[in-house]
């Protein structure tokens, strides 16, 4: 009895290691989605209200996930104290839990935030926003496609050690 | 965080400075920061303005003469933007309406003239390429021509304030605003260039008392006659007429009992009479006094002369 308890809690913490790695990469999507849509409240806040980047920001801070959140934190302080916007942007975008890419689809913002007139930071705003769609994208299809993947790995896992075990 | 250990640790090496260049100094990249901060305190007394233009050394205006504060040191194209970016928290798209005056003003009253390539679409778009900054570095001074503005309060006057440019007409119009305010009265300010009261995020960086009502870089003639219609005034304050539009306002404004203190650019009364526009200000008999203000030194002298 003990040994079937045994290789169930196995298989389960196998399952369960495999929905952590789903979970990572759903919260990774949501961060994402995120940034997407926090780029079109910069861009109607400067186009429509003619509103400063830290009054954005700060509003923005209150938002979740988390990750988002600090980083728009962070920023607002940072200019607020004193500092120019693409310092303070290229720093903390360098500590966003995301790829290199999707980084980089998020720096150039650095060189036109808070510069130009509204409508060329409206253009930068769009083209970062295309680019992290495309990102989004990518990332749901890899969810889709190795998340299941993982889960039944995670679970098949557990098993082949439980019956090793037995 | 790394911002204000930026400023603490310019603070250190100089002294304790006046806050209205502090607040100059601050805009300023680091190492025109460091220099403004080792000035000795006579010379900061007299800082009027901080100018710096692309290839050149950075100077200050003082008593009339500028001179260089940092010596072997070219500002360049990466110096301007820093400032502009400093002066407005990095959302320089906040300024475009200011810009397009060739302008801008920051917390704590400094104001920032800027020269560069004007870019027209309909009218003046906005500067880009620029190549000058004017730092100004604006001073309240509470008192001025104390015995002046009480006269004018306490005989109900409406009153024209003229001076050469840089005379003072603004910090004594300021001054007069803020003591008719305290003294109960609401007083309406149509502050074309933000000058007078330097609004910034809805709350004004001078002291203009506690009754009065600003609408900031609106034109005069179209900010006095909304507060004409809107806040109810005893008094409205205009600075620097300039055009006819400035004085078909006033005319409406007198016609509604309601007093005005305003400021021109002139030597005298007569020199302000041999102009048309003023003249023709003047024959509708909007003001009691005209007060001219000349300086001696650093003295300043107030003159009243009822019209």
């Amino acid at each position: 009895m003990i040994k079937l308890i045994g290789a169930a809690l196995i298989v389960f913490s196998g399952g369960f290691f495999g929905y952590i790695k789903l979970a990572e990469m759903r919260s990774h999507t949501r961060i994402l989605d995120a940034f997407a849509l926090s780029l079109d409240v910069i861009k109607n806040e400067i186009c429509e209200r003619q509103t400063a980047l830290p009054k954005i920001f700060e509003t923005l801070s209150t938002k979740k996930p988390e990750a988002l959140g600090d980083f728009y934190a962070k920023c607002s302080e940072a200019i607020n104290n004193g500092e120019l916007l693409h310092e303070v942007w290229s720093r903390q975008v360098l500590l966003l839990p995301l790829s290199e890419n999707e980084k980089s689809a998020l720096m150039p913002l650095s060189d036109v935030l808070g510069k130009f007139d509204p409508a060329r930071q409206a253009a930068s705003l769009l083209i970062a926003r295309q680019s992290l769609e495309a990102h989004i994208l990518q990332s749901k299809e890899k969810e889709n496609r190795s998340g299941k993947n993982l889960l039944g790995l995670g679970i098949s896992m557990g098993a082949m050690v439980a019956i090793i075990l037995m | 965080m790394r911002a204000f250990l930026r400023i603490v640790f310019l603070r250190e090496e100089g002294m304790t400075l006046p806050k209205v260049i502090d607040d100059a100094a601050r805009i300023l990249p680091d190492e025109m920061a460091k220099a403004i901060y080792k000035m000795d305190e006579q010379r900061l007394e007299n800082v009027e303005e901080i100018r710096l233009r692309m290839g050149f050394e950075p100077t200050v205006l003082s008593q009339g003469t500028e001179q260089a504060f940092l010596a072997d040191r070219r500002v360049t194209c990466v110096d301007l933007d820093t400032v502009l970016q400093r002066a407005t928290m990095s959302s320089l798209h906040t300024a475009q309406d200011q810009l397009k005056h060739g302008f801008i003003t920051t917390k704590g009253a400094v104001r920032i003239g800027v020269c560069g390539t004007v870019t027209i679409d309909g009218g003046i778009s906005g500067i880009r390429d620029v190549s000058s900054l004017a730092v100004r570095v604006a001073r309240q001074v509470k008192g001025a021509g104390a015995s002046t503005v009480s006269a004018i309060i306490q005989g109900r006057l409406s009153a024209l304030i003229i001076s050469p440019p840089g005379g003072g007409k603004t910090t004594f119009l300021r001054e007069l605003i803020r003591m008719t305010s305290q003294g109960g009265k609401r007083v309406s300010v149509a502050d074309e260039r933000g000058e007078l009261a330097a609004v910034y995020d809805g709350k004004p960086m001078f002291d203009v008392g506690g009754s009065t009502d600003i609408m900031s870089f609106c034109p005069k003639a179209q900010g006095a006659m909304m507060l004409l219609r809107s806040m109810n005034p005893e008094v409205i304050a205009l600075d620097e007429i300039t055009a006819s539009e400035d004085v078909r306002a006033m005319k409406e404004i007198i016609n509604c009992g309601v007093r005005l203190y305003a400021t021109a650019h002139a030597r005298s009364l007569d020199d302000l009479k041999k102009r048309p526009l003023y003249s023709e200000m003047l024959a509708l008999g909007a003001f009691d006094c005209v007060v001219t203000i000349s300086s001696q030194g650093k003295e300043r002298r107030y003159e009243v002369m009822r019209i």
